[in-house]
This record gives structure tokens, C-alpha cells and sequence, in this order.
């Protein structure tokens, strides 16, 4: 097998951008521009979560923790082997957490924290599971032949 | 991220990569019909025959250092095998960090797949060498015999090779002639692919 090419390098893995905290002795010209916390508890969704309308960047990271541990729970539901008709029933709690996150895998898997949660949860998950993960980022890998 | 750009992602890739490896496990079980507030979901096989129209393999996104593995996993696939290859690093943090490792559950998986997916997998080959416009055409089938010294193109190229065994594909290394074909063994990438050409000879 050839070997992975992909730059994931050493580096990039240990050490995620993180933004330098701005000079004091500078202002940061793009500083208006710049989403502040009190911003962003402005806008509340009907899921309670208020980042969730929010531009990805602007996220706090430990809501971003949160938010991929709610997808860890959703998507680690048992496989049901012992099952003659192979039907899986979702709990409430399940239920509630696929609403939350419609919309939103794919914003979650472009993340460096987040695809890592989303890929060793989907490891663990059923058919059932997958096909509903695949259902929501299927439209999402659009069109890459025209987009280059 | 813009969505168009998932198989070309950094991160969002290897989640695409996961699924396309995970798939062939689901392959060979019942498919109880799935809904939700959209709809009834489509089966496992109808995904994936979505994903790959989606994707429109080309030479662009077989040399993209992202897109290639997606390509690699989406051809193995189709034959019902997994394919998972990581950088060394991205698999020493996924043993420090994910504890469950792919390929304990994929490894050596390989399964019926449906009729569909082996005529999907003819018409790639055909649309990357043989386009019906003779002009692109040839500057495709140009195009793809750059890919085997590609540091990231061959490996999609290689998965193609590996999968398919297709002798219009084959033909198309062989009649570069003689010297295209030293040239390519003595390259540090070219030789690997050399190897795998022998192989399905």
C-alpha cells in the first residue's frame, strides 16, 4: 500500500491554531469585526443552544466539547444484535439529540476536535445510525468536479 | 468550510474516509426501512451510489492529497473491501485517543456487494480515459498517466488499478512505451506503481 501523503503533520496534530491573545499595546483593526461573547449569547435557538446559529469560528471551544460529546452520546447507541427483525428504537434522549444536530455534522466534522469525536463515534455505530449520519452529509459532498 | 469542499477537507475528509470504510460491515445485514421527519431513508447502497455520482472522480481529485483517499476508499468499496490508510501520526493519536481502532473492525472484511456497484465502478474508468469528446479525451488520458509519479495521485490511481484490473486502463500505461516505462520504475513514486501494474498484468 502506498503510504499516506496527507500533510497531517506531527506538528499540526500536537499543536491546534489557536488564536494569539491580541497586543496590548496594539488594537487589532479587526476587532469590530470579531464576535464577542456577549454577541453571541444574543441569538438563542429553539434547541436551547445559542452558539448554534452562530458562524463556526465564533464558537467557544468548550461549548465545541459539549456539542461533539451530545454527538459521542447520540451516535454510541448499542448495536442490537440479539434482535430477530433488526429494528433499533430510539430513546427520547437519542431522539432529541438528532434534532440538535441536523444541520450541523458537517460544520462539527471540518473541526480539528470534532471530526476526531465524530469519526470514533461512528466507529461504534449501527446501520441505523449510519445511515441517518450519512443522510444528513450526503448533500453536503456536492458537486467537487465543478467546484475545482 | 464550504460543504463543496468536504472530500477536500483536512479534517472533514478522514470523517468521509471513516464512513466509506465502515460501509462494507453494513453491506451484508437486513436493511429494516428507516425514517425520519423527511422521509424514508434511503438504503445503504443507494448511499453510496449518491456519494460516488457526487463525487465525480477526475484527475483533479485523484491528485488531491484528501480527495485521493476518499477516491482509494470509494473504489474499494465498491468491490466491498475496506481500505484505511492514516499518516503515522494521525494513527498514533487515534491508538492514544480513540481506543477503538478501525481496523480491528474492518480488517479482512470483504463482502458481496450489489450488481450496481460493479457497474458503477466500470463507468469511472470509462469516463476518466475514455470521455466521448476526443479532445478531452486525450488531454484526460494525458493527465492520468502523470498520476503514477504523483506523490498523492497514485494512490487513488493504484486503488483504481488494484480494484478494477480494467485492461483499457492498463493499455494506457503499457502503450507509453518503453522508455515512459523505465522512466516510471526508476521514479521514487512511479516504482510503487510499476509494482502494482505488474501485479494485475
Amino acid at each position: 500500500m502506498p503510504r499516506d501523503k496527507r500533510p497531517r503533520t506531527k506538528s499540526a496534530v500536537q499543536k491546534p491554531a489557536v488564536a494569539a491573545p491580541p497586543s496590548p499595546e496594539r488594537e487589532n483593526p479587526l476587532q469590530a469585526f470579531i464576535p464577542q461573547p456577549s454577541t453571541l449569547e444574543t441569538t438563542t435557538s429553539t434547541t436551547g443552544k445559542s452558539w448554534l446559529n452562530q458562524p463556526f469560528f465564533g464558537k467557544p471551544k468548550d461549548e465545541t466539547i459539549l456539542y461533539v460529546k451530545n454527538v459521542e452520546a447520540m451516535l454510541a447507541h448499542p448495536t442490537s444484535h440479539d434482535n430477530d427483525n433488526n429494528e433499533e428504537e430510539d430513546t427520547p434522549d437519542t431522539k432529541k439529540l438528532l434534532e440538535e444536530i441536523r444541520g450541523q455534522e458537517m460544520q462539527l466534522a471540518s473541526d480539528y476536535e470534532g471530526s476526531r469525536y465524530i469519526e470514533r463515534t461512528l466507529k461504534n455505530a449501527n446501520q441505523r445510525q449510519m445511515r441517518i449520519f450519512i443522510d444528513a452529509i450526503v448533500e453536503r459532498v456536492v458537486d467537487v468536479a465543478t467546484h475545482r | 468550510m464550504a460543504y463543496t469542499e468536504t472530500p477536500l477537507n483536512r479534517f472533514a475528509s478522514h470523517v468521509l474516509q471513516t464512513v466509506l470504510t465502515l460501509i462494507p460491515k453494513f453491506l451484508e445485514e437486513p436493511e429494516p426501512q428507516i425514517s425520519n421527519e423527511d422521509g424514508v431513508l434511503h438504503s445503504i447502497p443507494e448511499f453510496v451510489l449518491m456519494i460516488a455520482d457526487k463525487l465525480s472522480p477526475s484527475p483533479n481529485l485523484m491528485r488531491d492529497p484528501y480527495g485521493s483517499h476518499i477516491l482509494a476508499s470509494l473504489f474499494h468499496l465498491l468491490i466491498g473491501q475496506t481500505y484505511e490508510v492514516r499518516s503515522s501520526s494521525s494513527e498514533k493519536f487515534g491508538k492514544e485517543k480513540n481506543k477503538v481502532n478501525i481496523e480491528e473492525i474492518t480488517k479482512g472484511i470483504s463482502v458481496q456487494v450489489p450488481q450496481s456497484f460493479s457497474a458503477l465502478l466500470s463507468n469511472i474508468v470509462v469516463n476518466l480515459i475514455s470521455p466521448d469528446d476526443a479532445t478531452a479525451r486525450r488531454i484526460q488520458r494525458e493527465d492520468i498517466t502523470k498520476l503514477p509519479t504523483h506523490a498523492t495521485g497514485v494512490i487513488s490511481l493504484t486503488a483504481l488499478l488494484e480494484t478494477t484490473k480494467n485492461i483499457d486502463l492498463i493499455n494506457l500505461f503499457l502503450e507509453k512505451g518503453e522508455e515512459w516505462i523505465l522512466s516510471c520504475s526508476e521514479d521514487k513514486v512511479g516504482s510503487h506503481f510499476m509494482c502494482s501494474l505488474i501485479k494485475v498484468i
